[in-house]
C-alpha cells in the first residue's frame, strides 16, 4: 500500500521537476501504448471481439481484411482476437512473476542490506548460490516435468527464479542509501527499523526498483515467448504470442501473418516497457547527480 | 565543576574479526558537566567520530559504561534505548547526506516528533515552524521544499533543527562545519552558540580544527589512536600543553598571521596502525621524549593540575607536582619547555 503510495509520488515529482526537466513525448506514448495494452486485455472478454478458440474453416489462412483485421490462422481462427487474448498469457506472466521476485527479493534485499551482519552474509551467500544455477535450463527442467503445465505454474516458476536477481539489486541499492547519515540520525531521533526502512529507505529505494520492474517484466515476456516456441508455456489452443509464433513456424511462407502481427505485438509491448525503464532510470539518476 | 550530565568510563570499541582487530576507541573516560561545551579534537582516524557514535550506541561498544543523566545507556535495550537516547541528539559532518533527499524539510524536522506522537496537526506545524525560524530557515517560502534543493550550510540549519526538536539536553556535533565555508562555518557555530544559551544545551563537539574547537570550547579534550592523551580547561590547555602530543598539534595550527614564526617543531610520520598500536603508550613511537618506560608502561590520566588531566609520564609542564613527575629525567631540560 504505501510503495503505491510512494510511486504516485514519484510521478508527480518526476512531472514537475523545477528545473523544467520533462520525460517527453515519447515516454507517455509508451505509457499510453502500454496503458492501451493492459486495458485491452483486461476488457478482452467484454470488447467485441471473436472468440479466439473459434475455427472457421470457410476462411483458413485468410489475410487481412475488415472482418478480420489481422486475417486467419490455419484453422480460421481470428488472428486480432488471438492477439489481443495472448497478450494476457504475456502480461499475466510477466507481472505475476515479478510480484513473485518482488514481493520476496525487494523486502529480503532491503532487510539485508540494513541490517548487515550475519543475517545479510547467510541470505547474500544462498542467493548467490542459486543464481549461479543456470536460470533458464532450471525453467526448462522443471517445465518439463511439472504436468501439466498452467500458468500459474510458469509464473511461480520464473518468479522464483527472479527472486535472486532481484534480491542482488535491490539490496545493492538499498546499502548506497543505508550507509548515509541520515539513517544515523532517524535511528538517533528513536526510529523503529520498520519506520527507517519504510520512511527513509524506501522512498530512495523505490526508482530503481520500479525502473528495474518494468524491465524484468519485459524479459519475463520475452522468457514466456521463447518457453512457447519451444512448446513449454501454456497448452494451445490457449492463445499466447509466444504459442501463435510457434504454431506459424511450419506455415510461414503460407501465412506469413500469423507470425508477423503476434511478433509485433510483443515487440512494440517489450521496445515500450524498456524505454520507460530506461527513461525513468536516467531521469532519477540525474535527480541523484544534482544531490 | 557542577554536576555531570554525561559520564563517559573506560568506553573501548573495537571493530573486525580476531586477528583483524581494530581498536578504534580504547579506555575512553570523561565527563561532560551540565551546560559546558567539551571539545574532542585529534587526527583524522583518532577515534573522536566513534567516541561520538559509540555514545550513542549507533556503533556498539565493546566494553565500558555511559552514563546520561545517572541513566546507564548501554545497559538500556529495544524501546528504553530508543527512547531515553532521544535526550542525546547528533549532528554530522556532512549536511547533504545527513537529509534524506525525498523528502520534505518540513517533514524532516517533524520526524522525531512524529517517530514519538509528540505533536500532531495544528501544534506539530507550530513547533516544525517555530524550530525552522530559529535556525534561520523560512518555513513559508522553503518548508515545502526537498532536501536535495538546499545548500550546505541550509542542510546543516536543518539537521540543528531536527536535533532541537527532541529538546535534548546534549548535542554531539561531529565535525559539523567542516565541509562548509569558511564564511558558512562561522554563521553556524554562532547558531549553535545562540541555541545552546536559548535551550540549555550541553554541546560535545568533535572537530579536527583547533581555533574553531578553541572559540567555543569550555574544555577540550585530546585524542591519539584512540585513547585520550589530555583534557583541561580550553585556556589552559592550549596556552601550556602537559601532553608532547597536544604540543605538536597545536604547533601544526596555522597561524593567521604568516609573517608570524613558528612556534613549534612539526610532528613526522604517519600514526600507527590500529591494527596493531604500539604498547605502553600510544603515543610514544613518535614522541621525541619516549623512554622505555613508555614502552611498557601505559600512562593513565593522571592530574597535573586542577581539572587538567594527562595520560603521559613525562608531562611537559607541571605546576602541581604529582608522583610519577617527580621521578623524570630528560624531558624538562631536553624539551622546549617554553610553550607559550
Amino acid at each position: 500500500m504505501s510503495s503505491s503510495l510512494e510511486l504516485s509520488e514519484l510521478v508527480e515529482e518526476a512531472t514537475e521537476t523545477p528545473d523544467g526537466r520533462r520525460l517527453g513525448v515519447l515516454f507517455w506514448l509508451c505509457v499510453g501504448w502500454l496503458a492501451l495494452n493492459l486495458l485491452a486485455a483486461v476488457l478482452a472478454n467484454v470488447l467485441p471481439l471473436e472468440n479466439p478458440l473459434t475455427q472457421n474453416y470457410n476462411a483458413v489462412n485468410a489475410g487481412p481484411s475488415l472482418h478480420h483485421l489481422f486475417g486467419t490462422d490455419d484453422l480460421g481462427r481470428d488472428i486480432f482476437s488471438r492477439v489481443v487474448f495472448g497478450s494476457r498469457v504475456s502480461i499475466e506472466a510477466g507481472l505475476g512473476s515479478m510480484v513473485i521476485g518482488f514481493g520476496v527479493g525487494a523486502p529480503l534485499g532491503m532487510l539485508a542490506a540494513y541490517r548487515r551482519g550475519r543475517f545479510d552474509q547467510i541470505l547474500t551467500v544462498v542467493m548467490y548460490v542459486v543464481l549461479a544455477f543456470p536460470a533458464i535450463i532450471a525453467t526448462i527442467a522443471i517445465l518439463s516435468f511439472w504436468t501439466p503445465r498452467t500458468l500459474l505454474k510458469i509464473i511461480v516458476v520464473i518468479g522464483v527464479a527472479a527472486i535472486p536477481l532481484v534480491y542482488r539489486v535491490i539490496r545493492t541499492a538499498t546499502l548506497a542509501v543505508a550507509t548515509q547519515d541520515f539513517v544515523v540520525a532517524a535511528r538517533v531521533q528513536g526510529a523503529s527499523d520498520t519506520r527507517i526502512l519504510v520512511r527513509e529507505l524506501l522512498p530512495n529505494v523505490a526508482p530503481i526498483a520500479v525502473s528495474f520492474l518494468l524491465i524484468g517484466v519485459a524479459t519475463v515476456v520475452t522468457l514466456e515467448g521463447s518457453l512457447a516456441f519451444l512448446g513449454l508455456s501454456v497448452a494451445p489452443p490457449t492463445p499466447s504470442w509466444g504459442n501463435m509464433i510457434n504454431e506459424s513456424r511450419t506455415i510461414l511462407q503460407l501465412n506469413p501473418w500469423l507470425a508477423l502481427f503476434p511478433a509485433a505485438a510483443m515487440c512494440l509491448f517489450l521496445l515500450a516497457l524498456n524505454f520507460i525503464g530506461d527513461r525513468l532510470r536516467t531521469h532519477f539518476d540525474v535527480t541523484e547527480g544534482k544531490l | 565543576m557542577s554536576e555531570n550530565l554525561l559520564s563517559v568510563r573506560d568506553l573501548t570499541v573495537t571493530f573486525g574479526p580476531r586477528g583483524r582487530r581494530v581498536s578504534a576507541v580504547d579506555g575512553v573516560s570523561f565527563d561532560v558537566a551540565v551546560g559546558e561545551t567539551l571539545g574532542l579534537v585529534g587526527e583524522s582516524g583518532c577515534g573522536k567520530s566513534t567516541t561520538g557514535r559509540a555514545l550513542m550506541r549507533v556503533v556498539e561498544p565493546t566494553s565500558g559504561t555511559v552514563t546520561l543523566e545517572g541513566l546507564d545507556l548501554t545497559a538500556a535495550s529495544g524501546r528504553t534505548l530508543r527512547e531515553r537516547r532521544t535526550a542525546m541528539q547528533m549532528i554530522f559532518q556532512d549536511p547533504i547526506s545527513s537529509l534524506n533527499p525525498r523528502r520534505r524539510a518540513r517533514d524532516i524536522v517533524a520526524e522525531p516528533l512524529d517517530c514519538w506522537k509528540r505533536a500532531t496537526g495544528e501544534e506539530r506545524r507550530r513547533i516544525v515552524d517555530d524550530l525552522l525560524t530559529q535556525v534561520g530557515i523560512d518555513p513559508v517560502a522553503y518548508g515545502d521544499r526537498y532536501a536535495r534543493q538546499f545548500s550546505g550550510g541550509q542542510c546543516q540549519r536543518i539537521s540543528i533543527a531536527r536535533a532541537l526538536a527532541m529538546r535534548p539536553k546534549l548535542l554531539i556535533c561531529d565535525e559539523v562545519v567542516s565541509a562548509l565555508d569558511v564564511s558558512v562555518q562561522a554563521q553556524i557555530l554562532n547558531l549553535l552558540e545562540d541555541l545552546k544559551a536559548e535551550y540549555g544545551l550541553t554541546l560535545l563537539f568533535i572537530a579536527h580544527d583547533l581555533a574553531v574547537v578553541k572559540n567555543i570550547s569550555d574544555r577540550v579534550a585530546v585524542m591519539y589512536l584512540g585513547r585520550l592523551c589530555e583534557i583541561g580547561p580550553a585556556d589552559t590547555l592550549y596556552a601550556a600543553p602537559a601532553h608532547p602530543y597536544t604540543r605538536f598539534l597545536l604547533g601544526a595550527a596555522l597561524e593567521a598571521d604568516p609573517e608570524a614564526p613558528r612556534r613549534h617543531e612539526i610532528l613526522e610520520g604517519e600514526p600507527p596502525s590500529p591494527l596493531d598500536p604500539p604498547s605502553g603508550c600510544r603515543f610514544r613511537t613518535r614522541c621525541p621524549f619516549a623512554t622505555e618506560r613508555c614502552a611498557n608502561e601505559t600512562p593513565a590520566l593522571t592530574e597535573v593540575a586542577p581539572g587538567h588531566r594527562v595520560a603521559c609520564h613525562y608531562p611537559l609542564r607541571v605546576t602541581v607536582t604529582p608522583g610519577p613527575a617527580t621521578t623524570r629525567t630528560g624531558p624538562t631540560g631536553s624539551g622546549p619547555s617554553d610553550a607559550t
